[in-house]
């Protein structure tokens, strides 16, 4: 994703949003976790939660802007984001691009694919202009 | 043929599993209800990471550019 968002990231406004853990100890605890020594419990607080979000963004070396979904998940819920899901939302507020739940589901080339063409379809008016000159200076 | 001394251990093996099984279902996907393609994204304000003061706004990210919305966490 640290990729993609330096290739668009001044063509599109990038979000993680942070939302309640997927695999936390006292849950849905995973060996390759264990592994990892990720032993992370499930956030009572909003406070707790942003202090994990701050540790996945170092740990992960993410630049992507990251905002933190309250403990109440309003907002993970809103999208059905858990445990992981990609969305693009066009300049008129509608979902473009609709990600399936992850991790199966998170597939970033296919999110890309669907940026293009939503950047496509919404060239700028300096872009229409400026292609419209060129129109007239051809029919001169 | 029911020894009655295995009943409150038999309710109390139910209540385990109930209970178990409750708190697995809370990390588990339910029904799928996000938004489809070609509805309005909810709305939201969130704070920036780093920057609390500073509030995002779904409706205003989204004005002159399109939005890229990574739903995740660390584990």
């Amino acid at each position: 994703m640290e990729e993609i968002y330096k290739e668009y990231r001044n063509r599109a406004n990038f979000f993680v949003v942070y939302i309640r853990e997927a695999h936390p100890v006292d849950g849905w605890r995973t060996k390759e976790n264990d592994r990892k020594g990720i032993e992370i419990p499930q956030a009572k607080t909003f406070e707790e939660r942003s202090g994990v979000a701050n540790t996945c963004a170092a740990e992960l070396d993410l630049t992507i802007p990251m905002l933190v979904d309250g403990i109440d998940n309003r907002v993970g819920e809103a999208y059905c984001g858990w445990p992981d899901r990609l969305f693009v939302v066009g300049t008129d507020r509608r979902i473009a691009f609709r990600g399936e739940r992850g991790p199966r589901g998170f597939k970033p080339n296919d999110m890309v694919l669907a940026l293009k063409e939503v950047l496509g379809n919404s060239g700028s008016k300096d872009d229409m202009e400026s292609a419209l000159d060129k129109a007239l200076e051809g029919d001169k | 043929m029911w020894d009655s001394r295995l009943v409150p251990a038999a309710l109390a093996f139910t209540l385990f599993l109930f209970l178990a099984a409750t708190a697995l279902a809370q990390d588990r996907p339910g029904r799928d209800t996000a938004p489809q393609v070609g509805d309005e994204a909810p709305d939201f304000e969130l704070s920036l990471l780093g920057d609390p003061e500073k509030i995002i706004h779904l409706s205003e990210a989204c004005r002159e550019q399109p939005v890229v919305l990574v739903f995740g966490s660390y584990t």
